[in-house]
């Protein structure tokens, strides 16, 4: 499981590459941590190349959620394939993320 | 009950034939009598005649004093045979009574359990005479068929008497154990106990897992029941003794894996030793051939007692005829996959692939996949994380059981008692704030799987998961 993070004009972009298991998410939390410093400004999740996530992976993206809320940031999930898609709708995080 | 009635029914003849020898007595009697009157009546004119003498008529006095006693001795008989009559009669309507008790005790409506998609069952029991020694049995309890056929040697009331206490046996002492060979034991002690008359019962018991379809049986002495996999051939079976004859002996037991769609047909010997008037047997080869091994129990068991029928003709019944027929539709064990993984996050990866050569197998699609994946995993790393105490060593055990259009997870482990269908139902329409970091996993695996319980059994927390493809 790869989190390449790339900043550009106060958009922070972390592409998720993989498989988000329970096992990923532990190795990845560090990745997330640095995103949360970054919660004040934009976080896009380019989930182009996301395969699979479960509610370990899902604790990071509300986690994340939170502290952008607190912070004033906003974090933007991008192009989740269907399966994940399903999995948001399912634990109603579509309410909660916006999703592109 | 052969003695007795013949007894009966020897009085009633002899007591028959005395009426009617009596009747033709008095007939005759009456006519001499008559005749003698006439012509006392006739020659007393001519008083020189010794028709018409005081001795003549005192002969006529004597037979009519013979004619009386005959009389009232006639009508004695035919008390006589009313009673033997009554007798017989009361006989009759007590062993009604006793074959319809007897009936009442097998079970006997067809199909016996119309919820369960997994059994079709049927069963006959035709005595020879009103009452029989022959029997069956079964019920359903944990999710286990037990079931039984047994011939008591001898026929009639004797018999139908040991028959009765064989039932409640079976019925009691299979109450609390599934071990066959124990049940079989238990029952053999019980009844050698006091059988001073060595009646003794050949048996057969099985108890079927019908989530499993592991058949685990003992056989005490009877034929051997015959299954219908993708062929017809008779079960193998150990020659263990009968049960009835002496105590404290141990008897073997057996198993067998059913699959989806076999059978098991049990009979006693009456099928096969059904005698037509030349005296030749119905025998095992005419009763397989009947058999086929797509057809309804309902219709095996008629096929079979109509070709019985049919062969024996006119020949009086002299044995009886007991069969039961169970076809298994249950998922049987299908075919099983099994793994078992260290209480350690780590191991979920080898999970993922568990499921994966899985669903490569059932040529399942990616997202059913994903959907398995998922539900797997959040079962799991729910029993790594929580199960055993913090640094303590423990295993999950996850099973598969692949049938035609359900796939059945069981996920067991031997950590600390928690049922997590028990978790509360996340408020998905939660505000951000409200909504609480965790408690997703089990929400998940509810949503992905079409059904999900939790069972705790033998110190172990079990999970079983249902998934229909």
């Amino acid at each position: 499981m790869e989190v390449n993070i790339t900043k550009e004009n106060g958009v922070v972009t972390a592409a998720l590459i993989g498989r988000l298991d329970t096992p990923a998410a532990v190795e990845v939390a560090p990745r997330f941590d640095a995103l949360n410093a970054d919660a004040s400004e934009t976080i896009i999740l380019d989930c182009k190349d996301l395969e699979y996530i479960s509610s370990s992976g899902l604790r990071l993206f509300l986690t994340l959620r939170k502290t952008a809320s607190d912070r004033g940031g906003k974090v933007i999930v991008r192009s989740i394939n269907h399966d994940i898609r399903t999995v948001f709708m399912m634990t109603g995080f579509l309410n909660l993320f916006v999703v592109e | 009950m052969g003695q007795k009635e013949d007894n009966l029914y020897q009085k009633a003849k002899r007591a028959l034939k005395a009426r009617l020898s009596m009747i033709i007595i008095i007939v005759v009697a009456f006519i001499l009598e008559g005749g003698g009157l006439l012509q006392y009546y006739y020659f007393r004119r001519e008083s020189s005649s010794p028709l018409a003498g005081p001795i003549f008529l005192g002969l006529l006095v004597l037979g009519l004093i013979m004619i009386v006693i005959l009389m009232i001795r006639a009508t004695k008989n035919m008390k006589q045979l009313g009673e033997v009559t009554a007798t017989k009669e009361r006989m009759e309507s007590e062993l009604a009574v006793a074959r319809n008790i007897q009936m009442a005790m097998i079970p006997k409506i067809f199909p016996p359990f119309p919820e369960r998609s997994d059994l079709d069952m049927h069963a006959g029991l035709v005595p020879a005479k009103e009452v029989g020694g022959d029997l069956y049995d079964f019920y359903i309890r944990d999710e286990k068929l037990l079931f039984c056929i047994g011939d008591v040697s001898g026929k009639g009331i004797p018999a139908s008497l040991l028959m009765a206490v064989t039932r409640a046996l079976f019925r009691t002492l299979s109450g609390h154990e599934d071990s066959p060979a124990k049940i079989v034991a238990a029952m053999n002690d019980s009844l050698s106990e006091g059988n001073e008359y060595n009646y003794f019962v050949t048996f057969f018991l099985g108890v079927l897992d019908l989530g499993s379809g592991r058949l685990r049986y003992c056989n005490a002495g009877h034929n051997a029941p015959v299954m219908l996999t993708d062929r017809i051939s008779p079960l193998k079976v150990e020659p263990n003794l009968p049960i009835g004859i002496m105590p404290r002996i141990s008897f073997k037991e057996q198993e067998f894996q059913l699959r989806h769609d076999d059978a098991i047909f049990l009979y006693t010997d009456g099928i096969t030793e059904a005698e037509n008037l030349a005296h030749q047997l119905f025998g095992e080869e005419r009763m397989l051939s009947v058999l086929h091994t797509r057809r309804s129990a309902d219709e095996q068991v008629k096929n079979i007692l109509n070709a019985v029928s049919a062969f024996v003709g006119d020949a009086p019944q002299s044995d009886d005829k007991t069969l039961l027929f169970i076809h298994y539709m249950g998922d049987g064990a299908m075919e099983q996959r099994h793994i078992v993984l260290h209480n350690d996050v780590r191991q979920i990866p080898q999970l993922a692939h568990f499921v994966e050569a899985i669903a490569d197998e059932k040529k399942l699609d990616q997202s059913l996949t994903m959907s398995l994946n998922l539900a797997l995993e959040e079962a799991v790393t729910n029993v790594i994380l929580y199960a055993y105490p913090e640094g303590a060593d423990g295993l999950v055990d996850v099973e598969a059981i692949l049938a035609p259009g359900k796939l059945t997870f069981i996920i067991s482990d031997s950590g600390k008692a928690f049922d997590p269908t028990s978790a509360s139902v996340p408020d998905l329409t939660a505000s951000l704030d409200e909504r609480p970091i965790g408690g997703l996993g089990i929400h998940l695996v509810r949503q992905l799987m079409d059904s999900v319980d939790y069972e705790r059994r033998d110190g172990k927390n079990i999970l079983t998961m249902i998934k229909n493809i």
